[in-house]
């Protein structure tokens, strides 16, 4: 049993606490507050940094993409750095709840299947592109871009069930209680956005130059760059309603949340298709 | 006798009395002055806002302190006792702590968990220590009584949700903007209603920007108040698109506020939310507003059954909070217990001195010990030999039967009659 190992586990028993903690949080048992919630939360961030760091040392190599695992843990660590580093004066409970999920299912998957994952030495070498630096930073951008998409879906989702709640509030659950102001989660819903999409435009045009060096190709008909560049147009026309237009409300949270199920879809979509853009 | 309450409060005692009776800040000062020299209280707290009057006091004599009380409120109202004693409440002893404590945790308010009756608690506890009423039995108790309000209020959540149809419409306007600001309110008519959630709305944190009303001189009067401006009955319409908040409650009997206008105004507004509270019957706002997206229109029902659910999701909490009350009277007579226990105890520790000091000392001089040595020896007997019985008088002080051990050690060791059963 590795040293990784043991520290992915403690990642993911943390994020599940804190999901627990948030529960009872919520359970209108008393007034116990977030806030131990919220310290395991962070404690899963730093020991998911740990566990990069380990692996690095170990292989010598970073490379997130090449094991479903390893894809799975960087998701759920980029995740946590946009909600705890980014975002971390707007933390909200509720929003603490839902993502503590997130983070303990991607992160007891990454655990899980670590097992599985293969050896990235032989990898690389039979694969030296890999370390190009424009891979690099489409492979992080992309990560960070899709974290933050799914901070803005999860922002959105809570917007929609406020304000269907707000419209009857005589029914409204004790869920609705606490959650954050209207306008506060409207900003979670946009910031991400306005940090997403310029992220995915460096994804998209970084992925590009690195095929074009890898394979003399620009790869514009493989299914992952049609999807990209069609999200690249739907976040980009969320962002200019929000931000040139200045429409807010629910149509925002409502055009990110379609955008986001677009995202999974081609998500899956593409991970049933082979081919020299599917690396895991 | 100790520990008493004489009041009158919102349960059977009707306003026109209650105001009669009630102390002003002058009066307060009399009043604790008066108690102070009229020689029947040890000691001495009033208590008096909108919804009671009461008089906490600690006394020595026998029977409850009655004639001292009437004769302080004639002295400072002027008013006779035959106009309000048969409202009156007496509580002696452990019901006067029980009915404290329920004050301070909020549970004989008016509005169940309310938190203002707190304030006022600490605001009378001041009062009487600076004028001097206070002595430790009673300073102890209301330090307590604060602490158990504090407490029920933290622990539980008998003060959650709001309970008035303005505190209502101040909830509801957070849940949609957060932290009042910069938030535009306007207010179609003056009557209490709108000035209430008007002057709530202020407190809060947004800003009135305008008053409308037929009435101008009333609308001037509260446009004044609030900082706002005030508008003329025939032009409020081309104000909406500034505002965030827009409250109606005039007495026009169709609906003024259309759906097509709000429509057409949310299209201006680029969809930032809009609050429209109609708190008028019949409504002035067109009720299929309400289907608009971002537009949160809530009418006097809504607001009503929002108070009534927040209400009722407080009385779940009565029973928590009766028990932190049972919980603090125990502490409290336990604390009462051990001071009363405590001249027993410390004739107890005296006599035993006395006869270590005989024996030791002649033993020590028979067998030549070093004198630090013999009170190493004493000290070393004198914690053994107590160790037990004071724990087991500070355990009975907390759980009763404490009465039984000092009389005990009174007659077993002839203490004197200096303990109460």
């Amino acid at each position: 049993m590795s040293l990784a190992f043991v520290i992915l586990w403690a990642c993911a028993a943390s994020y599940g606490v804190a999901f627990l903690l948030h529960i009872r949080y919520f359970s209108e048992a008393g007034k116990a507050g977030d806030r131990p919630g919220h310290v395991l939360l962070q404690a899963g961030f730093l020991l998911g940094t740990l566990y990069f760091l380990s692996r690095g040392l170990q292989s010598g190599y970073f490379l997130p993409i090449v094991s479903m695992s390893a894809a799975l843990a960087f998701f759920a660590w980029t995740l946590a750095f946009v909600y705890l580093v980014l975002l971390g004066k707007a933390r909200t409970e509720a929003f603490g709840l839902i993502l503590s999920l997130i983070l303990f299912i991607l992160s007891l998957g990454a655990a899980m299947s670590m097992g599985q994952a293969r050896d990235i030495q032989a990898i690389i070498k039979a694969h030296p592109y890999l370390l190009n630096p424009y891979f690099a930073l489409h492979v992080v951008s992309a990560f960070f871009a899709y974290a933050t998409f799914t901070i803005s879906f999860v922002a959105s989702v809570l917007y929609l069930i406020e304000s269907r709640e707000l419209k009857n509030p005589k029914v409204a659950s004790s869920f609705f209680q606490k959650l954050p102001s209207l306008e506060r989660l409207e900003k979670m819903v946009s910031r991400p956005l306005l940090w997403g999409t310029p992220l995915l435009l460096i994804t998209t045009l970084s992925g590009l130059v690195w095929a074009q060096s890898a394979f003399h190709s620009f790869m514009l008909l493989d299914p992952k760059t049609i999807v990209t560049l069609t999200l690249l147009g739907l976040y980009g026309g969320i962002l200019w309603r929000y931000w040139v237009s200045s429409v807010r409300g629910k149509e925002i949270a409502s055009l990110s949340v379609i955008s986001f199920a677009y995202i999974v879809i081609g998500f899956v979509t593409t991970l049933l298709l082979s081919g020299r853009h599917n690396f895991l | 006798m100790g520990f008493f309450v004489i009041g009158i409060n919102h349960k059977d005692c009707p306003v026109e009395v209650r105001e009669k009776l009630h102390f002003s800040s002058s009066k307060l000062q009399a009043g604790l002055a008066y108690a102070q020299t009229a020689g029947q209280f040890a000691e001495a707290m009033i208590l008096s806002t909108c919804n009671r009057v009461e008089f906490y006091g600690y006394t020595d004599p026998d029977d409850l302190p009655e004639d001292g009380f009437f004769a302080l409120m004639e002295e400072i109202h002027g008013v006779n006792r035959r106009e309000f004693q048969q409202y009156l409440y007496r509580y002696e002893g452990k019901e006067a702590l029980r009915h404290l404590f329920r004050v301070a945790a909020g549970l004989d308010s008016l509005v169940i968990g309310e938190n203002e009756i707190l304030g006022q608690i600490r605001d009378a506890f001041q009062t009487a220590h600076t004028a001097g009423t206070l002595h430790s039995l009673l300073y102890r108790l209301m330090e307590k009584a604060l602490k158990l309000g504090k407490a029920a209020r933290a622990e539980t959540l008998i003060n959650e949700g709001a309970v008035s149809i303005p505190s209502v419409a101040v909830e509801l306007a957070k849940k949609i903007f957060g932290q009042l600001t910069s938030e535009n309110v306007m207010v179609l008519g003056t009557g209490e209603m709108a000035t209430l959630t008007v002057k709530n709305l202020k407190s809060a944190g947004a800003t009135i920007r305008y008053v409308v009303s037929h009435s101008q001189e009333r609308a001037e009067k509260l446009a004044a108040e609030c900082g706002a401006e005030w508008v003329s009955s025939g032009s409020w319409e081309e104000k909406i698109p500034e505002v965030d908040i827009f409250i109606t409650a005039t007495s026009c009997p169709y609906p003024i506020v259309k759906h097509d206008q709000v429509k057409q105004i949310m299209t201006e507004r680029r969809h930032r939310p809009l609050f429209l509270i109609d708190i008028a019957v019949p409504r002035n706002v067109e009720a299929s507003v309400h289907q608009l997206d971002d537009v949160y229109l809530y009418n006097v029902d809504d607001l009503k059954s929002v108070a009534d659910r927040n209400l009722k999701h407080r009385g779940r909490e009565i029973e928590k909070v009766e028990a932190m009350v049972e919980k603090a009277m125990v502490s409290y007579q336990g604390w009462l217990m051990q001071l009363e226990a405590r001249p027993t105890v410390e004739s107890f520790e005296k006599h035993l001195d006395k006869i270590l000091e005989e024996e030791l000392g002649a033993f020590a001089k028979k067998s030549g010990i070093p004198d630090a040595k013999k009170d190493e020896l004493r000290d070393r007997l004198r914690a053994k030999l107590l160790h037990g019985p004071i724990t087991k008088i500070k355990e009975a002080s907390q759980n009763g039967g404490v009465a039984r051990y000092l009389h005990a050690l009174s007659s077993l060791f002839d203490l004197g009659p200096k303990d109460k059963d």
